[in-house]
């Protein structure tokens, strides 16, 4: 009986190390999403952040919780890139915006 | 060599009209712009918006301005406007016994402050003097202020001027032309997109009106809203259009759009408030 609860004792141990292991997609998923976050932070600092990031990161925590992992790291890469797209966009504006002034 | 000279000299040529044109040249060629655009239409017609470029919504809107949506606005303005504060002085104690020269002072350059104010930020500016806690910026109480002004200062010519010894203005200016030349947002408009370089264009069902005469009839009466609704409510609403995140109303942002936009109106009417789609 001992042994036998010992087992279930290492085994939940190694179940629970697994899922904060880098590799799994718990982890890769809490991974993408702080990256996401990071982005749109950046992107509100340079003011081009657009709406649909934060809903993004919004949506994808919702699926985090659910264990949807999967779903969470896809929109939490796409607002991931909306982020970057978002501080691209000031940085090519910034040079850009005197184009369109009318001579 | 060579091309890399040629090519500086083109880029240093390109740039440097923002740096070497003054407010009034940027005048100049906003209005230029719109009269090139549109020949047929007078340069006084565009503080009716859209309804200067589109003839069949002017006949339909000026059947709305005869029974006007913000006229109860305006009597509620004009209530609030004397209902003294619990110290016993009204806003004439802020704004002066003259309430027709307000609108036009709006927005200017505070030299002490060094930043641009406009009228509603004057209003809580006011109730705070005042030991009265501040309205909120887009609609309600402050819109209804704004249109009473608005109401009483009808006829006055926008003349927003920028203190040629102030850098900082001149810095608040810019800024604000910055920010309506630019890009933004996940569909990648700027302002001048839709309200110069497609100004009369059909987005859907509506028609896009031109930049020239925007500040001049607000706060307005948006179907869209039912509601009453401030100028800067209407700049969030079209950066949220292009999926730009919006600007706090009053932030340092929308102010200095707002001087940009008001100083390219210089010498048009000021005719709000105004009833909108």
């Amino acid at each position: 009986m001992k042994i036998i609860k010992s087992i279930i004792l290492l085994s939940t141990i190694a179940l629970s190390a697994g899922c904060v292991s880098a590799s799994s997609p718990e982890a890769k998923a809490v991974a993408a999403c702080g990256a996401a976050e990071t982005s749109r932070k950046a992107a509100a600092q340079v003011k081009m952040e657009w709406t649909t990031t934060a809903k993004l990161i919004k949506k994808a925590n919702t699926s985090l919780q659910a264990g949807d992992f999967e779903s969470a790291i896809k929109m939490c890469n796409k607002a991931e890139f909306e982020g970057s797209a978002s501080i691209k966009q000031a940085s090519i504006e910034s040079n850009l915006w005197q184009s369109r002034i009318p001579r | 060599m060579i091309r890399t000279i040629v090519l500086t000299v083109i880029a240093s040529f390109g740039f440097s009209h923002s740096t070497l044109a003054t407010p009034e040249d940027d005048r100049a060629a906003f209005t230029n712009f719109f009269s090139n655009r549109f020949s047929n239409v007078e340069t006084a017609e565009y503080i009716n918006g859209v309804y200067a470029l589109d003839a069949a919504q002017r006949e339909q809107w000026q059947e709305i301005e005869e029974f006007p949506p913000y006229e109860l606005d305006i009597d509620e303005g004009e209530a609030l406007y004397q209902i003294p504060f619990a110290n016993g002085k009204t806003y004439s104690s802020c704004f002066g016994s003259d309430t027709s020269s307000i609108r036009g002072k709006y927005p200017n350059w505070d030299a002490k402050k060094e930043m641009v104010v406009t009228l509603e930020l004057d209003i809580n500016n006011c109730r705070a003097a005042n030991g009265e806690k501040p309205l909120k910026y887009k609609k309600g109480k402050i819109a209804q202020l704004s249109a009473y002004i608005a109401m009483q200062g009808r006829g006055n010519l926008i003349a927003v001027s920028i203190p040629s010894n102030s850098p900082k203005a001149m810095t608040a200016y810019e800024n604000g032309k910055e920010f309506f030349y630019s890009k933004r947002g996940q569909l990648n408009f700027s302002c001048a997109d839709c309200h110069m370089y497609n100004a009369g264009n059909s987005v859907r069902a509506d028609k896009l009106s031109g930049a020239l005469g925007h500040t001049s009839h607000f706060p307005v009466y948006r179907s869209k809203w039912g509601e009453l609704g401030t100028l800067q409510r209407r700049f969030g609403g079209c950066n949220k259009n292009v999926r730009a995140k919006p600007f706090a109303s009053q932030g340092e942002e929308y102010r200095n759009l707002e001087y940009f936009l008001a100083y390219m109106n210089n010498g048009l009417e000021l005719n709000g408030p105004g009833a909108r789609k």
